[in-house]
């Protein structure tokens, strides 16, 4: 493929099919009001200084059957956090009691992801009741954060190291295709970081990339990953195949299932085969609802989560080494998810990585 | 310990001492013997004292490469952006043969003492 030519499938197609996926506004109405109405019974039987509405519903992504997550701020003398769920018109809403000294400080301290995402959560929210400005005033703050420059600046180096290696290892294709969907995937944490929504989950990232005006980001990201198409077939096929590969690195490192896992919800003792499981789970659901360019992205997103479970230092040496060799079938089934009929683009995918690494040493003061 | 030799050699040559082959490698026995008692502090290993004898035993590695400076990322951005967009080129096989025959002469020259 010529440099010039536009890469099969683009950003600038996803981005004219987003709105289609948003919530909508009837049901977004409706939810709301669910919402204020939960709030003004609670505000009648204790002190609340402000309700908001987080979660996928602030965001405008909510299904009619998905939760609605309320957060209430009560003043600082009451009690701490605590969850309590109710039912209303059929809809399951869960409520978060925080007190105000906790909602000040989540939205005010210097921070990294957790704590942007943390802060984006608050920022991000529609305020439902809000009678002294409260909500207002922890959404400028959550807005006014900015990601801890240290952190940028560590993460840039781990790009530029790796680039400079790319240059010496162009014979090894694999090596550095994968190399550069890395690149793309710290490059485009850190864009996300920088806009008020930050970094929430791979779910979301090529439309909140897109929200933010970055669809050269996107671009590269489509190009790297190997998406070549927005069929529903392809994103079955990318699932399905991604899907094995994450039960076989699980069953082959001893952890639970991929279904048992999901069906643990919350799992510390296998915090990174859990995540790995919940992407993979939301890239299925992505096809479910027609977003199959996502799905695909968040498939292969999960492939190479899991792939880099095989570094973990908790895992045998033994095992580590044994599935590192190029010819073990997990590699060749990893390699095969990324496999496409055309080469690596690199003239078109490089200049762009370096562009935004730029633009992200800019954002820290590098002239 | 080739590299110490070489190094002799250099400063024979820049620094005009007028050093024979046969003084360098006595230089070269001198250091690496000197490398070994410093190496081996402990009495009790009971060493021989003979300077061939005691650096027989040892051998000398040696790397050169740039002192470790953290790079700025302006510097850095500069050389990733070079060595991603310009892959690093093969030395060509002119070139390689030219360095053979030179450490080819420079090792028949050691052995001849000059």
């Amino acid at each position: 493929m010529a440099p010039t030519d536009p890469p099969p499938f683009s950003a600038a197609a996803l981005a004219t099919r987003l709105p289609e996926f948003l919530t909508p506004p009837s049901l977004l109405t409706e939810r709301l009001q669910i919402a204020r109405q939960v709030a003004d019974q609670s505000s009648r039987k204790d002190k609340v200084v402000a309700a908001i509405v987080v979660g996928s519903t602030a965001f405008e992504r909510c299904s009619a059957t998905a939760d609605l997550d309320l957060i209430l701020i009560t003043p600082s003398s009451n009690h701490s956090t605590s969850f309590e769920t109710q039912i209303v018109s059929n809809v399951r809403v869960d409520v978060e009691r925080i007190t105000s000294a906790e909602a000040f400080a989540k939205t005010g301290s210097d921070g990294w992801i957790w704590e942007l995402r943390e802060a984006a959560r608050i920022g991000c929210g529609v305020p439902v009741y809000d009678p002294t400005g409260f909500a207002t005033q922890l959404s400028r703050r959550a807005l006014a954060l900015r990601p801890r420059p240290a952190e940028v600046e560590a993460t840039l180096r781990d790009v530029y190291s790796v680039l400079a290696r790319i240059g010496a290892e162009r014979n090894d294709l694999s090596w550095c295709e994968d190399a550069l969907r890395g690149c793309l995937d710290n490059l485009s944490m850190l864009a996300l970081l920088a806009q008020p929504r930050r970094y929430q989950k791979a779910k979301w990232v090529l439309a909140d990339l897109l929200h933010a005006g970055q669809e050269r980001l996107v671009d590269a990201m489509i190009s790297a990953y190997r998406i070549e198409s927005d069929a529903e077939a392809s994103a079955r096929a990318a699932t399905a195949a991604v899907r094995t590969l994450v039960e076989t690195v699980h069953q082959e490192c001893g952890f639970p299932s991929h279904e048992a896992l999901l069906r643990m919800g919350y799992a510390p003792a296998f915090a990174e085969a859990s995540y790995v499981s919940r992407t993979l789970a939301d890239a299925e659901d992505l096809v479910l609802v027609g977003r199959n360019t996502e799905a695909q992205y968040v498939a292969k997103f999960a492939a190479r989560l899991a792939i880099g479970q095989l570094n973990s230092p908790t895992l045998p040496g033994a095992t580590m080494s044994r599935f590192r060799t190029q010819g073990h079938p997990i590699q060749s089934h990893y390699r095969a998810i990324f496999r496409s009929g055309a080469e690596a683009d690199f003239e078109r995918i490089l200049p762009i990585v370096l562009q935004e690494s730029e633009e992200r040493g800019r954002s820290i003061g590098v002239p | 310990m080739g590299e110490i030799f070489h190094a002799l050699e250099v400063m024979n040559r820049t620094m005009n001492l007028g050093l024979s082959g046969t003084d360098m490698l006595r230089a070269e026995m001198a250091f690496k013997s000197a490398l070994a008692k410093q190496g081996n502090p402990d009495p009790s290993l009971k060493l021989p004292d003979d300077p061939v004898t005691l650096a027989s035993g040892y051998e000398l590695r040696a790397t050169i490469r740039p002192r470790p400076v953290k790079l700025s990322l302006r510097q850095l951005s500069k050389f990733a952006k070079q060595t991603a967009i310009n892959p690093i080129l093969s030395v060509d096989s002119k070139t390689m043969q030219r360095i053979d025959k030179a450490i080819k002469e420079e090792g028949a020259d050691k052995q001849d003492g000059g």
